[in-house]
């Protein structure tokens, strides 16, 4: 038993490492993706960046039946993607142990919605645990393991941003060595035709049943406080929990490890001398509408419904259990300025947006770093809606009449974009789609995808894709060429067919040296008209006055003096 | 009793580093430990903040309001986001150099005049405030030591030793840098020696 200093997200790898992990599988998407990362320090275990959840999902899901336990992980809406596979492979259970992770985010620090996927475990009839800390990382994949194999059933993992990015004191444990279970062909169990998977959902609801009988005994679920003299009981859990017992930690509290499905005797039992009990829970009323469902014979309240937005607090909390409003103090503070996130400097990104904001062009977005193209100076970015749907929603664009490019990155073209691009041109679509190739899942912090050079891997050249597809109207631009791209971006305006851009210049991070030499500004030509401040360079400011590129930030892009209309602007 | 450590500033300037440095510290020291920080998009240059929280036994990872005790702020403005989570008793390590928004030097807000008035202002006196891009500069001709500084000045409020913040820094910062971090927090270390 060594003592470590965890996040959640290594504690999930510390708990499949210590649970006899063999493959792992998982796209990219915060708060997650540390946990893939952090496997990559354990020699036993093989993982892998799929080229989407659903991708790492099936491979995972491949592995479980071949006879290895294996674990999927993805972020919230990564689920969405993967939805698929995971509603069949409940039916079709397992063969080693499966877990699949989703890292959800209340909050939305880093999402496009904030969606609770403890949903998802209903809908699909499949376990959901959910712990509170880094420890429970650990012991309840274990556990979850256990469940896996004990029901032959995938089980859903859910954590959330407190959990997946908060460092814990954890005590380890050695690997349990977990031998490659015999596979044998079993067509009716995991061959879904119609008539075996009508006899599949019997079995699913048998087993939902027989977990829920379980659960009333399982190490998932823990009761503090039992003989309590306070008549009001808490029912809670994940990190809901932390926040219940900073301030009602001598309350009766019901922490609920495994929240679907849900253990109706014990939770009987803990309303026995109770009057009423209050819910606890982050987003979505969840365990609320589920234990409605249960004859407790008490009173139950849930958190005010304005607290499904946004995550908990200790504060919301305590105004829940108290039935009191929130308190607010007001300071004596000047407005701030706000400051938002940029684009790099030498960011490939930053040439394409300068310019579609320009031209005023309508924009499908995507999911990656280009996001910022939606925020000052650019503003040019019209919709964001999920991972591909920059080429789709283009298409849809022109199809009503309006014309918009759509704008994706590498890994998010490999990710979908590579269906709806297929669909644009068997279809016969309008569009002009620009894929920013910058070689790397960047806003992840730079995970490697097919269009990654590496020695592991093999690199995927998505001109040649592009190609083969029949697609011939493309163009591969340097990203920081701004005269070039500006012919692409008008030329848009009057496209009739499908067209492809591909702007390529390597992300910031795995450039191993600068673009070029820093520039400055020289003082006499420059007429401070401010357009270098447009492209939206963090090393570029005004200061008293006058415009300055700072010398240590700046990377040598050009595409400062490429905009200035002076020639201000020089090595 | 438990304890609150809040630290802010924008992202890219090292705050990530610091934290794991005094939460290595206390780990050691056999407290029970939660540091959270927020990955992902305000990486670029956003603000950023990370919390650390010790003590016997230590349930949420996010300070309660008016429950931070110490304040360490690498950027001017940062501090004055948070202004709810500070009580009279906090403790304000500030380094006074401004790092400019986007939305500043577009010229759409103005960066605010003087942090540590505003502080003072609402009530908030315990300020220990100095430019310490300019100190790292001048001492150690980088700016890159200026966190080492103000966790110097802060290691005069905790009893923690100067053996065990040692290690801290040797757990955290690669060996060569080792040195000179540790020069520049025996600096930061003086300005608040006896306060």
């Amino acid at each position: 038993m060594a003592k470590m200093f965890l996040t959640g997200n290594e504690a999930v790898a510390r708990g499949a490492y210590e649970a006899g992990v063999s493959v792992s599988s998982a796209y990219p998407g915060t708060p997650s993706t540390e946990i893939i990362e952090s496997i990559g320090q354990y020699n036993e275990i093989y993982s892998e960046w799929g080229t989407n959840e659903k991708v790492a999902y099936e491979v995972a899901y491949g592995a479980c039946i071949a006879g290895k336990r294996s674990l999927a992980c993805m972020k919230q809406v990564g689920l969405n993607v993967a939805a698929d596979p995971f509603f069949t492979s409940v039916y079709t259970g397992v063969n080693g142990g499966f877990v699949v992770v989703t890292a959800d985010e209340p909050g939305v620090f880093s999402s496009q919605n904030e969606q609770d996927n403890r949903n998802y475990g209903k809908a699909a009839k499949c376990p959901v645990i959910e712990p509170s800390d880094s420890q429970e990382c650990i012991d309840f994949i274990k556990l979850s393991y256990e469940l896996s194999e004990k029901f032959d059933v995938p089980v859903l993992f859910r954590i959330t941003t407190r959990i997946c990015h908060t460092h814990g004191i954890v005590n380890t444990s050695d690997r349990l060595e977990i031998p490659k279970k015999e596979y044998v062909k079993d067509s009716p169990k995991r061959a879904m035709i119609p008539v075996f998977a009508l006899k599949r959902h019997e079995a699913v609801e048998k087993r939902l049943s027989d977990i829920k009988e379980w659960s009333d005994s399982c190490d998932f679920n823990t009761v503090i406080n039992k003989n309590s003299n306070i008549k009001t009981g808490i029912i809670t859990s994940g990190n809901a929990f932390n926040y219940v017992m900073e301030n009602f930690d001598n309350y009766p509290i019901f922490k609920l490890g495994m929240v679907y499905p849900l253990p109706e005797k014990s939770l009987i039992d803990f309303c026995e001398n109770l009057d009423e009990i209050i819910i606890i829970e982050e987003n979505d009323d969840f365990l609320y509408e589920n234990i409605k469902l249960i004859n407790l014979n008490c009173n139950i309240r849930k958190k005010p419904s304005e607290f499904i937005i946004d995550e908990l607090s200790i504060e919301k909390v305590k105004a829940s259990i108290n039935s009191k409003k929130l308190e607010k103090t007001e300071f004596n503070c000047p407005k701030l300025p706000p400051r938002p996130p940029q684009l790099c400097p030498a960011c490939p990104h930053r040439a394409l947006f300068f310019l579609l904001s320009k031209h005023k062009l309508k924009v499908t977005g995507d999911i990656g770093c280009y996001g910022l193209g939606v925020l000052p100076p650019f503003h040019s970015m019209d919709t964001i809606i999920c991972m591909g749907a920059s080429i789709t929603m283009s298409h849809g664009f022109a199809l009503a009449g309006e014309k918009a490019v759509g704008v994706i990155g590498d890994s998010t073209f490999f990710h979908t974009g590579i269906n709806g691009i297929i669909n644009t041109f068997y279809n016969k679509g309008v569009s002009t789609v620009f894929i920013l190739d910058n070689s790397i899942t960047a806003m992840t912090g730079g995970q490697i995808n097919p269009s990654s050079n590496t020695l592991s891997t093999s690199n995927v050249d998505i001109e040649k894709i592009i190609k083969a597809i029949g697609i011939d109207d493309v163009k591969v631009i340097d990203a920081f060429n701004v005269k070039e791209i500006e012919i692409e971006v008008r030329a848009s305006k009057e496209n009739t067919g499908l067209k492809v851009v591909i702007l390529r210049q390597p992300c910031i991070m795995i450039r191993k040296e600068k673009a070029g030499n820093p520039r400055k500004v020289d003082q006499s030509k420059c007429i401070k008209c401010k357009l270098c401040l447009k492209v939206g360079c963090p090393a570029i400011t005004m200061q008293n006055g006058e415009i300055r590129i700072m010398e240590d930030f700046c990377l040598g892009c050009n595409v400062c003096a490429q905009v200035c209309p002076k020639g201000a602007i020089h090595e | 009793m438990n304890k609150n450590i809040m630290l802010a500033g924008v992202g890219g300037q090292g705050i990530i580093t610091a934290s794991k440095i005094i939460s290595t510290i206390l780990f050691l020291k056999d407290f029970d430990v939660k540091k959270s920080e927020i990955h992902g998009l305000s990486q670029r240059g956003g603000s950023v903040t990370s919390q650390i929280r010790y003590g016997k036994k230590i349930y949420s990872p996010v300070v309660p309001l008016k429950g931070v005790d110490f304040m360490i702020s690498l950027e001017s403005m940062e501090v004055l986001r948070y202004l709810e989570n500070f009580s009279k008793n906090t403790v304000f390590i500030l380094n006074d150099f401004k790092f400019l928004p986007i939305t500043v030097t577009a010229g759409n807000f103005e960066y605010p005049k003087n942090t540590k008035d505003i502080l003072t202002k609402n009530g908030f006196k315990r300020v220990f405030s100095i430019d310490a891009h300019d100190l790292s500069l001048n001492k150690f001709g980088n700016i890159k030591f200026a966190n080492s500084i103000l966790l110097g000045m802060f290691s005069n409020f905790i009893e923690i030793d100067i053996m065990d913040w040692k290690i801290g820094f040797e757990k955290n910062i690669k060996s060569k840098f080792i040195e000179k971090n540790l020069l520049a927090f025996e600096e930061g270390r003086k300005i608040t020696e006896g306060k």
